[in-house]
């Protein structure tokens, strides 16, 4: 009699999941059902313009757009894994996801965000972002300058800061992570593909955040940095996550990305 | 297989903001939602400065959509730019009249942009 005895470390299916994650806001993949409208009513497929996606996490911030131009388009087999994803047109696509950008309005509140995507060029590109509805300042984001994954900060008062993470490559997918609010310090993190990482302080003073948007920083209802590419799934945490966790998730979206 | 067989690159002058919101408020399924479509403010990059500035968008549209948001900013009298393309290829199918797009040429916003002499409205201080 033979006995097979296997663990399973491919695919998804690790028994890790940002389920794990104490504080976990939100956790959408993009090869589950996405819909066409924010209502989450019309399910979308293969080029269809995308206006809902449930969030995983259990917190409710699901993502949507109710306004047709800035609906990203869905994306059959965009990731190496055959799993898809929503193309961002670099013009004024985005999703909102409402009423999150209040939990990390004011002072140094900390958080954590991860996204698996594919940048399709070298112009500055914003993957998140949080702005505020009525005025261009202040803002927060996390988006690709030149050739490198970037945080910035600006707070009430005009004051900013930055911090320049790892090299990106154009049209490759990669699995970025950026905290902020560490502390002591105020630390800021990006780290790429569970690997390559940069630290620093990004200290700055209370910055009043309203909108918390995927695929641009939306402020005063206006698009800055709007991202060309394809985002295939995202998950924000109301924390700085630890080393551990970061390596964890990372490897998670790898996994997912078939990377 | 989608119904959504266009990509439209559209403007239109800033002083036609209000109009061109109405227009897609009504030929659009999203209701008021739609009035934030032209929502990309652009300036013009050619000095002086001798035409207003513009409000664009790019946008997935069904064919009745693109008819029926056509239509309606022509009845409203809006001075709409446009250039359509095929959504899965991109390239250009037709431009309105003065603006330049060859024919089955991959198209983007870009080349959009350097056609109308425009640029995407940004803060020098944007992004630091």
């Amino acid at each position: 009699m033979e006995v097979g005895l296997s663990i399973g470390l491919t695919g998804v299916r690790s028994g890790w999941s940002p389920l794990r994650l104490s504080g976990l806001k939100a956790w959408s993949e993009c090869d589950r059902p996405v819909y066409q409208d924010a209502a989450m009513s019309t399910l979308a497929g293969p080029g269809d313009p995308v206006g809902g996606v449930p969030d995983r996490s259990g917190a409710g911030y699901h993502a949507t757009q109710g306004t047709t131009a800035h609906k990203p388009t869905l994306v059959a087999g965009a990731f190496p894994s055959g799993r898809s994803g929503l193309s961002f047109d670099g013009v004024d696509d985005r999703l909102l996801m409402s009423g999150l950008a209040a939990l990390f309005s004011g002072a140094d509140k900390p958080f954590s965000v991860a996204l698996a995507c594919k940048v399709a060029d070298t112009s500055s590109r914003a993957l998140q972002g949080m702005g505020n509805s009525g005025t261009s300042s202040p803002y927060c984001m996390f988006y690709v300058t030149g050739s490198a994954y970037t945080q910035y900060r600006r707070d009430d008062a005009l004051a900013w800061v930055s911090l320049t993470g790892p090299a990106m490559s154009v049209n490759q997918p990669q699995v970025v992570i950026a905290t902020f609010g560490e502390t002591p310090g105020v630390v800021a993190r990006i780290a790429l593909n569970g690997g390559s990482e940069s630290n620093g302080p990004m200290d700055v003073g209370a910055t009043t955040l309203d909108r918390f948007t995927i695929g641009t920083v939306e402020r005063a209802g206006t698009p800055l940095y709007p991202f060309k590419g394809v985002i295939g799934a995202w998950v924000v945490v109301a924390r700085a996550i630890s080393a551990p966790e970061r390596t964890a998730l990372a490897a998670y979206l790898m996994r997912w990305a078939g990377m | 297989m989608t119904d959504y067989v266009w990509r439209i690159h559209l403007m239109v002058p800033a002083s036609q903001a209000a109009l061109a919101a109405d227009a897609a408020s009504q030929a659009l399924p999203g209701g008021e939602a739609e009035r934030a479509m032209f929502g990309v403010p652009l300036q013009r990059t050619r000095v002086p400065f001798a035409r207003e500035s513009m409000l664009g968008c790019s946008t997935l549209m069904t064919e009745r959509q693109r008819a029926d948001l056509m239509d309606s900013l022509s009845r409203r009298g809006v001075d709409a730019v446009w250039v359509r393309l095929g959504a899965n290829d991109e390239r250009a199918a037709e431009a309105s009249e003065g603006l330049t797009a060859p024919t089955g040429l991959t198209w983007d916003w870009e080349d959009t942009l350097a056609a109308t002499e425009c640029r995407p409205a940004t803060e020098v201080t944007d992004g630091g």
